[in-house]
């Protein structure tokens, strides 16, 4: 919002000369951030006041004409291009040296007027337009003031341009209801600088609840706490004197006439939103004024002030006649029932509405105003009767022939008074820095919380403008914070037990898995939570359990993500276009179905030509994360799992017959359907399951001290025999002594029938218990290829 | 004469064998150059008796072709010649692995890392809690009940089935009152998201981190000590740290907290808008209504809390200027981490 300093200047005594950067870095640091600060009429420097004396034609243009101005000190000649101006007309002068907006740039940047020759006359200086100085767009007629005015005299005397405009963030000013208005600023400057404040004197309101002109009705008490309606007749409406003019253009709207801009001077001054109706549409055909504050009726529909229907629903609040709805109260008044041109007789209306229910009206009908946003604050109960007596005088001062005729009240009740002691002790430890108890007491009373200091403990009166925020001891305590300095806080380390916290072993393994990862030369990346249905689709994923938003950014993202591999395939076709030579990368992220999981999803762009070489490595890493982790898993082909594995290209990494994680190729399918065209590896795992399976600790197994014998064997088999088959026929011949089998060569072709494969395995024999014979080793081996050819088909090669 | 060639073939194999290689020369000259002991000795063979002169010759001979051997041997291994077996094992090893080796980390990760081990290093908790949330843990229970004015800030997205993505980290807060008892001393980091439009400085998946701590005497002295050993931590460097009033609604006071601008010292530059501070969180006391959770004596137990945009931090740090590189997986970007 914008503060007005001369408007400040209302309600408190504003020093002479004040330094208004300090008071902006003052309410930043005490206050609420000021974000910029501007100088009204800053865009000009040196304009003065000059009266035309006679206008003459330029000698060598029909274009321009030459002014002879007067300066109050000497007579000049100005080259112009104006029209309409003439003997006697008071202008604005721009002299040599003086500085206006550079109308050729739109980015308001300036350009000191020069003397210049224009078509062989001299010009001395120019005749500004109100586009020159910034206070209007027209650009074709020198700026003209009043008659009367002193010649020479800057003109930014002479308009008044002396305001200073302080920007407020908004959002600081969340909690604190009476900040909305200039005088609640006012009294923070009157708590920072001591400034005095302004007494405002009112009479007090003649309530008249029988009256037989007006008659109100509150219908829903507990949305409309108190409600004061006051009818005047005999009003003229006319525009405003330039003072409230000037109040009202300073905070950024436009003045209209001076009733609705009596009202806006009491919303800005106080915070206090208030309505104005013109009476005469409030008016039943028996003569009589009705208004009450009512539920809508459900479709109940309503043109407001910004020119659109609005459809209201019964939880909302209008003010209407018997007939119909008038006004959405706290947000917006209707369209035909405002102040115009030929209304006689006006209603005000200032209510306390539920900041809830303003809040909840203007959100459902994506409807905010300055009414609306401080009514959403909660206002003091109090500020009611404040605010309608202000506009009261003002209207009074403005039109002195209006006569109050009846002003009604609903709900008055007296609110109470809230007292709050506040342990010193709590403060200073709150703070963290002790505050001497006169100061204390200092900055309280100057926030006009009337404070009672006693050894221990200081009891605030809370002020009933600030009965929305401070309801506890904390809220007192920020007061004192807040006003002493959050500046003089001086950091301190706390000290309390040495302890080591307990460890998030879920976070310790993202950090194991991301260090894993790092060494295979895997990219970490993030991505987006959300998905669409159709990208699922092509996963041919499980629909049950998704998790659907009700307000979606798009279609393409209106679920959240069941699994992070479409939005990470998405991630690989977006990196094809740069990276073409194979590259892998993972997340570690949530998924969102049953339950919300933690996850590792890896995904690895193989190269065009390479066969095999996607599937081996992601096997290599998958093996790699369970032997990282020291689980004792077995491989096993994949079974029981997501369609859009590839069913030959992919096997689980088992523990306890549970699945630790899935890896392998997608099905080409899918691979298609997301625009690739190369093999992609994956692997999924989850990160609890992964936890579960990791030994606590690891424990040192014993080595065998007795020599190994190696013996190689090359057998031809069928192709589709599975190599770990061989494997586990050949240990089961006799476990203790058969320490490892390894294959060392695969080959097919030459030599090799169609259909079969030749495997070259070194079975390597180790006791733990003594040193073997060749003998008996001979037996095994004798036995293992006896097994080969009986069980697997196999044809054992000379060895 | 004999004893001569014996000795000389003595000294000569052992020098070679002692010798270094730019050394071979000078023993090749010191052996069989026209002044050595070796051809002296070859000339002298013509003053020895008609018989013996086959004999010797053969020996001093002998010798001379042993010697050159013996050097010829040893040169052998030496870089540059022409038998070296060493040249053979030549490789071009101007052919280099590719640049990217190793994986990177994410660059939020890697901030996220620092903020964990600092707090870890002083006793804090790192928790982890869910982000599909109810109103309650997100909003209510930290005191921002339904139609507050601070909702505003807080552009939520909503699931079909009620619940709603979590707004901000603060949600630990309430976690943490409810299953733990004091001193508390815990950090929740990770996503938030809120319904945003993207731009370079807007998303909707973003990361913050909050902090909570809740023992006796707790001040804003303390979050203020607390959060500038942060930022050093961090930064690797001092610096300046400053509260500013303001409003959350689980907080009172309340503040923000404006770091030193790292960019300028101070000075006044385009990032700091000439103020020489940079707005960096929000935090204050806990509100005594948040405390309540954890059944605490609210005066007995003092608290407070911070919660932080990750993602700012991590584009100060890294000095990115686009904030939708987080999310947006090219790696050509994120390899430079």
């Amino acid at each position: 919002m914008r503060l007005s300093l001369e408007w400040l200047g209302d309600f408190c005594a504003l020093p002479s000369k004040i330094d208004v950067n300090k008071v902006a870095h003052d309410l930043t640091m005490h206050t609420a951030e000021v974000e910029e600060v501007n100088k009204v009429g800053e865009q000009f420097n040196g304009v003065i006041a000059a009266r035309i004396e006679r206008i003459e034609p330029h000698p060598n243009t029909e274009h321009l004409r030459l002014a002879i101005i007067n300066t109050g000190k000497e007579k000049l000649t100005i080259v112009c291009g104006v029209t309409k101006a003439k003997a006697g007309d008071m202008a604005a002068y721009a002299p040599a040296g003086a500085k206006i907006i550079d109308t050729r740039s739109n980015d308001g940047s300036q350009l000191i007027v020069k003397r210049a020759e224009v078509k062989g006359v001299k010009s001395n200086g120019m005749l500004c337009t109100a586009k020159e100085l910034g206070l209007g767009e027209d650009h074709s007629e020198a700026f003209f003031l009043p008659d009367g005015t002193k010649l020479g005299q800057d003109i930014k005397k002479i308009l008044n341009l002396t305001d200073i405009i302080f920007n407020i963030d908004n959002h600081s000013l969340t909690h604190r209801a009476d900040l909305w208005g200039h005088w609640g600023w006012a009294r923070e400057l009157h708590a920072l600088y001591g400034w005095r404040l302004k007494d405002i004197n009112l009479p007090a309101l003649k309530f008249n609840n029988k009256s037989p002109l007006l008659e109100v009705h509150t219908r829903d008490k507990k949305l409309c706490a108190r409600r004061i309606s006051a009818l005047i007749t005999n009003v003229k409406i006319a525009p405003s004197p330039s003072w409230l003019a000037k109040r009202v253009e300073a905070i950024g709207e436009r003045p209209i006439n001076n009733i609705v801009d009596i009202t806006n001077y009491v919303m800005f001054a106080f915070g206090r939103p208030l309505h104005a109706f013109d009476a005469e549409t409030c008016r039943d055909s028996s003569g009589k004024y009705y208004l009450e504050a009512r539920h809508a009726k459900n479709g109940e529909k309503l043109f407001a002030l910004d020119e659109k229907e609005y459809a209201l629903t019964n939880d909302m609040v209008v003010l209407a006649t018997k007939a119909k709805a008038l006004d959405i109260a706290g947000v917006m008044g209707g369209l035909h029932t405002g102040i115009t041109e030929k209304t006689t007789s006006i209603i005000y209306e200032a209510a306390n509405f539920s900041a809830a229910n303003i809040r909840h009206t203007s959100m459902k009908l994506g409807l905010q105003s300055e009414a609306s946003n401080r009514f959403s604050k909660g206002l003091p109960p109090a500020l009611v009767e404040l605010g309608l007596k202000y506009a009261l005088q003002l209207t009074h001062k403005l039109c002195p022939e209006a006569k109050i005729e009846a002003i009604a009240d609903t709900g008055m009740k007296k609110s109470a008074t809230r007292q709050i002691t506040t342990s010193l002790d709590y403060c200073n430890t709150l703070i963290g820095r002790k505050i001497d108890k006169q100061e204390i007491k200092q900055h309280l009373e100057r926030l006009g919380f009337n404070p009672k200091v006693a050894k221990n403990h200081v009891s605030v009166t809370v002020p009933w403008w600030r009965a929305g925020d401070i309801k506890i001891d904390n809220d007192v305590v920020e007061e004192i914070a807040r006003v002493s300095g959050y500046e003089k806080i001086k950091p301190a380390m706390p000290t309390g037990v040495l302890k080591a916290p307990s460890i998030n072993e879920e976070r310790q393994l993202e950090w194991h898995l991301r260090s894993v990862l790092s060494g295979f030369g895997i990219d970490e990346v993030y991505t987006y939570p959300f998905v669409g249905l159709d990208a699922l689709k092509k996963l041919d994923m499980d629909k049950d359990n998704l998790v659907e938003m009700k307000n979606p950014i798009s279609k393409e993202a209106s679920i959240l993500c069941p699994s992070l591999l479409p939005n990470l395939l998405q991630a690989a076709k977006r990196n094809l276009r740069y990276l073409n030579n194979g590259f892998a990368f993972y997340e570690i992220g949530k998924t969102f179905s049953d339950k919300e999981r933690l996850v590792l999803t890896i995904v690895m762009v193989g190269s065009k030509k390479d066969n095999e070489r996607v599937f081996r490595r992601v096997q290599e890493v998958a093996h790699g994360i369970c032997q990282s982790m020291h689980i004792d898993y077995k491989q096993l082909p994949i079974s029981d799992a997501p369609s859009y594995y590839h069913p030959n290209r992919s096997v689980q990494l088992e523990k306890n017959k549970e699945t630790i994680l899935r890896a392998g190729e997608l099905y080409p399918n899918v691979i298609t359907a997301f625009d690739i065209d190369t093999r992609i590896g994956i692997i999924e795992c989850e990160l609890a399951t992964l936890l579960k399976h990791k030994p606590p600790r690891v424990t040192l197994q014993p080595i065998s001290r007795y020599p190994k014998i190696e013996r190689d064997l090359a057998i031809i088999v069928d192709d589709r025999l599975e190599y770990q088959a061989l494997v586990d026929r050949i240990k089961k011949i006799e476990p203790r002594l058969i320490a490892r089998v390894d294959l060392f060569d695969i080959y097919k072709g030459k030599q090799i029938p169609d259909g079969k494969k030749s495997l070259a395995v070194r079975i390597t024999y180790q006791s733990m218990d003594s040193t073997l014979e060749d003998r008996t080793v001979s037996k095994i081996q004798s036995k293992v290829c006896a097994a080969i050819k009986k069980d697997l088909n196999g044809v054992v090669r000379d060895s | 004469m004999k004893d001569s060639i014996q000795k000389i073939a003595e000294a000569a194999e052992k020098e070679i064998a002692a010798a270094r290689p730019n050394e071979l020369e000078k023993i090749r000259i010191k052996y069989l150059g026209r002044k050595s002991e070796l051809t002296s000795l070859l000339r002298s063979i013509s003053y020895l008796p008609e018989n013996k002169r086959p004999k010797m010759g053969q020996l001093a001979n002998q010798l001379k072709t042993k010697i050159e051997a013996m050097i010829e041997k040893k040169a052998g291994m030496v870089k540059g010649s022409k038998s070296c077996p060493i040249d053979k094992d030549r490789l071009d090893t101007t052919v280099t692995p590719s640049e990217h080796l190793l994986g990177s980390h994410h660059p939020i990760s890697q901030i996220k890392q620092k903020l964990e081990r600092f707090f870890a290093s002083i006793g804090f908790e790192i928790m982890d809690t869910p982000h599909m949330e109810d109103d309650y843990h997100n909003f209510e229970g930290l005191n921002i009940p339904l139609d507050h004015p601070a909702r505003d800030a807080h552009d939520t997205f909503w699931m079909k089935n009620g619940r709603l993505l979590r707004t901000h980290t603060s949600t630990m807060q309430v976690y943490s009152l409810k299953t733990r008892k004091p001193p508390i001393y815990t950090i929740n980091l990770g996503r938030c998201y809120r319904y945003e439009d993207l731009d370079a400085s807007h998303e909707n998946t973003f990361n913050q981190i909050d902090g909570f701590m809740v023992d006796k005497g707790i001040g804003m002295n303390h979050l203020l000590g607390v959060l500038q050993s942060m930022f050093e931590y961090v930064f690797e460097r001092d610096v300046k740290v400053r509260f500013r009033p303001s409003y959350f609604p689980f907080v009172e006071p309340g503040a923000e907290l404006d770091l030193s601008c790292l960019i300028c010292d101070m000075k006044g530059c385009s990032t700091c808008k000439g103020t020489g501070w940079i707005e960096m969180l929000g935090c204050g006391i806990t509100h005594p209504s948040v405390l309540k959770i954890g059944k605490l004596d609210t005066h007995k137990y003092t608290a407070w809390a911070f919660g932080m945009g990750i993602d700012r931090l991590t584009m100060m740090y890294n000095k990115i200027n686009d904030i939708r590189l987080f999310n947006g997986a090219d790696l050509r970007e994120l390899r430079q981490f």
